[in-house]
């Protein structure tokens, strides 16, 4: 319909006339005859310039010519309205957005920038490829489908595993299974539903995935904004004297974890309960006071507490003489690690290396594990 | 296909000595005998259609779509089979995971290149007082259920004896059990089946089975005091070499030195101060195995190496418990492993690699003993057992 360049001169004709009429506005009717005469002129010539335009087609084709107006690609309606200034304008203000707050929104400007950049181009490209506009959007297709697709879908889902995870992450811990055991019920409903009504509309499919969808995505914007449920940190091992040395609570304590993923497949299991500590390897059935560990291998231990009173499971490492000298003199070392406090029915994993055998500690040193102010109960380590 | 059918093939999936093996071959030659029938069948009928039916410029014949009966029978009877095949695999995975009724504990711990097996303090394996450390070969009591709790010292490595149950990964951080249990006294091979670096295909492993007594003895050897070599001998400047070259690395339990101030004090191995690892094989008892080197070369000579291996299971606890007999070892192999052990066993130990291990060798370095150093060395280390 309307050519390029008629449309640039349409606008500016427009313009003009809204110039024209703020002018009058905002000088009360007292209006320069200087102001009135150059805009009115303005006007008529963009006018004129858009007619001319309009009916040369933009002198690409030529007016007389009656076949190439009718086949060449000037000749033909000009493209629809187009998102990419649209989108390109929304990539400009994240630009200069994440230029003084975050960088995310930077980086996602520029991406956003380089997507209509190509999107426009291709599309402004393929729109003049021929006279024909169902061949030109084809070609449009068949050059940006196979990057559209895939980076639209990964984007949809990765919004939609967002969602999720923000759902997930609000729900407690209690709440989950319940909550997700009743939308996983709900889902696998809607598609026995499905598959037993071949006569469904697919455009009643559509709706109902489309809502279920915008649904997952607000409900996980609201809980974002909320904040998830409170997890407990996992500064879960101190490796210093002051802190092993006793029961007292420290800051390192205050967020300790009290469930540890690992369940099994640990090197032993260690148990406080009622004030007697015992310790449990696979293999063996009876409980043991005495357990033996790899030399240099990293073990899993997990310390579970059963008795009321908050305590930490400390693991004392051997004295030896440091094998570099400090100012001058050998020193030795008491190398210790212990868990933060474990409440009762708390458990925690404590990962253990001894890189000495048992035979390199001096008489009467051992290695053990115990629970400070417990001395009567202790678990003996042997290192082979 | 061809090396299937070796006759000499001590890693034969197929010949179970033990219980547990023996419940996987339960499992396994009908679960192939029927894939083999449903195989035969299936290439024979396709075979049939390509041969029966090919294109001799017939007619298209009529076609059709969709037999509901013929749909419906070819997914219920394939989905019977696996049901069958998936009921008795569950019920066999299940009996290889019990450990309630364990009856003796071994800790093994595999690292590039070699395997380690401590025995713990237990009541179990008829008793152990004190820690038992060997490598190479794992020795347990026959008809006893053994539970092997597995680690990995760096990489993840795989555990596997065929003739006494499946594989088992060696994953570090984690305890992973594996059942054995050995119908008779003898020898079983196996290989570490998980990719684990340069020297992969040289970390193999062999279980030894012995009865009741020859374990007690056995047990008793490993545990008994150290005895020292004779003054002035070979066997005693070979010590002498030993702990100035070997003992930084290799522990030799009850070995020791005297102090400056003439105490005898205990020569303690810190392979975690030159090791990637942080450990070496120990060698207080050397001479009581058949292998060293993660059971890559044997210590005795070809002739007594198959004695032990042709044993009858009646005899196997007295010829194995022999050990290493001045007139059975193997020099060659020994003395070559000491000249230079990376020629033998490819292991990134040279000291141009050791600056990409954080400074520590993964293995055993050439030490660049002289001729005269490895006689002394063999003959203290025959006197090891």
């Amino acid at each position: 319909m309307f050519t390029t360049g008629s449309k640039l001169f349409l606008g500016s004709t427009a313009f003009s006339v809204v110039a024209l009429i703020a002018l009058g506005i905002t000088n009360g009717g007292d209006i320069g005859w200087t102001s009135t005469i150059g805009i009115a002129a303005a006007m008529i010539a963009l006018a004129l310039l858009a007619g001319v335009n309009l009916y040369v087609r933009d002198c690409t084709v030529p007016s007389l010519d009656e076949a190439a107006r009718a086949e060449a690609a000037a000749a033909q309606p000009a493209p629809g309205a187009s998102i990419w200034p649209l989108l390109g304008s929304v990539g400009a203000a994240l630009l200069v957005v994440g230029l003084v707050t975050k960088e995310i929104f930077f980086k996602g400007g520029v991406l956003v920038l380089l997507a209509t950049l190509l999107e426009w181009m291709i599309q402004g490209w393929s729109e003049r490829a021929s006279a024909d506009p169902v061949y030109n959007a084809g070609l449009r297709k068949r050059l940006l489908h196979p990057l559209e697709f895939p980076i639209l879908g990964a984007a949809l889902l990765g919004v939609i595993i967002y969602s999720f995870s923000r759902v997930m992450l609000w729900v407690s811990k209690s709440g989950g299974p319940v909550a997700f055991g009743v939308l996983a019920t709900l889902v696998l409903l809607a598609g026995i539903l499905f598959a037993y009504s071949p006569g469904i509309k697919t455009s009643v499919a559509v709706t109902v995935c489309v809502i279920a969808g915008l649904g997952l995505v607000s409900t996980g914007a609201v809980m974002a904004i909320d904040g998830q449920r409170e997890i407990d940190k996992h500064p879960t091992v101190g490796a210093d004297t002051s802190i092993c040395s006793s029961n007292d609570s420290t800051e390192a304590d205050d967020h300790g974890s009290q469930s540890v993923a690992m369940k099994s497949n640990v090197a032993a299991t260690i148990t406080l309960s009622g004030g007697v500590l015992s310790a449990h390897q696979i293999g063996i059935d009876q409980p043991l006071t005495t357990i033996t560990l790899s030399r240099s291998n990293p073990s899993n231990v997990i310390f579970v507490n059963d008795d009321a009173a908050r305590v930490r499971l400390v693991a004392h490492q051997g004295t030896f003489d440091t094998t570099t000298q400090v100012n001058g003199k050998f020193t030795t070392v008491s190398p210790v690690v212990c868990t933060t406090l474990v409440r009762k029915d708390g458990r925690q994993l404590l990962t253990l290396k001894y890189p000495k055998s048992s035979r390199a500690l001096k008489a009467g040193d051992a290695y053990t594990l115990e629970v400070p102010g417990l001395k009567s109960s202790l678990i003996t380590v042997v290192v082979p | 296909v061809l090396a299937g059918c070796a006759k000499n093939a001590p890693q034969d999936t197929w010949k179970p000595q033990g219980d547990n093996a023996r419940k996987i071959q339960n499992l396994q030659w009908p679960v192939f005998l029927t894939a083999g029938i449903v195989g035969v069948l299936v290439i024979a009928a396709v075979g049939y259609c390509m041969f029966r039916f090919r294109d001799h410029g017939q007619d298209m014949p009529e076609q059709t779509h969709g037999k509901p009966a013929l749909e419906i029978a070819l997914t219920i009877f394939p989905a019977l089979i696996l049901a069958v095949v998936s009921t008795f695999t569950v019920r066999t995975i299940f009996q290889l995971s019990k450990s309630s009724d364990t009856q003796c504990v071994v800790n093994v711990t595999g690292q590039q290149w070699w395997w380690e097996y401590d025995y713990p303090v237990q009541d179990g394996c008829g008793g152990i007082k004190a820690p038992i450390v060997t490598s190479g070969q794992l020795v347990l009591p026959i008809k006893m259920n053994v539970m092997l709790r597995i680690s990995s010292r760096d990489v993840i490595h795989s555990y596997w004896i065929p003739a006494l149950n499946g594989k088992r990964d060696a994953v570090p951080g984690r305890v992973n059990t594996l059942r054995m249990e050995a119908d008779h006294p003898g020898i079983f091979a196996g290989q570490c089946t998980e990719f684990c670096g340069l020297s992969h295909a040289n970390m193999k492993m062999e279980a030894v089975a012995l009865n009741a007594a020859d374990f007690e003895t056995w047990k008793a050897n490993q545990l008994k005091d150290y005895t020292a070599p004779t003054a002035d001998t070979p066997a005693a400047k070979g010590e002498a070499l030993f702990i100035s070259n070997c003992s930084y690395c290799h522990q030799v339990n009850g070995l020791t030195q005297k102090s400056a101030d003439g105490k005898d004090v205990p020569v303690l191995a810190n392979p975690d101060l030159y090791e990637v690892s942080g450990v070496a094989p120990n060698l207080t008892d050397l001479m009581t195995r058949n292998t060293f080197a993660g059971a890559n070369f044997d210590l005795l000579t070809p002739t007594c190496r198959a004695a032990v291996w042709n044993a009858k299971p009646e005899d196997f606890g007295a010829i194995y418990l022999k050990g290493v007999t001045p007139d059975c070892l193997d020099q060659v192999a020994l003395r070559a492993w000491l000249r230079n052990a990376p020629a033998k066993k490819p292991m990134y130990s040279s000291d141009a690699q050791k600056a990409n291990s954080g400074g520590k060798y993964r293995g055993m370095p050439n030490l660049n003993l002289k001729e005269d150093q490895i006689d002394l060395l063999i003959a203290y280390l025959l006197e090891r057992k």
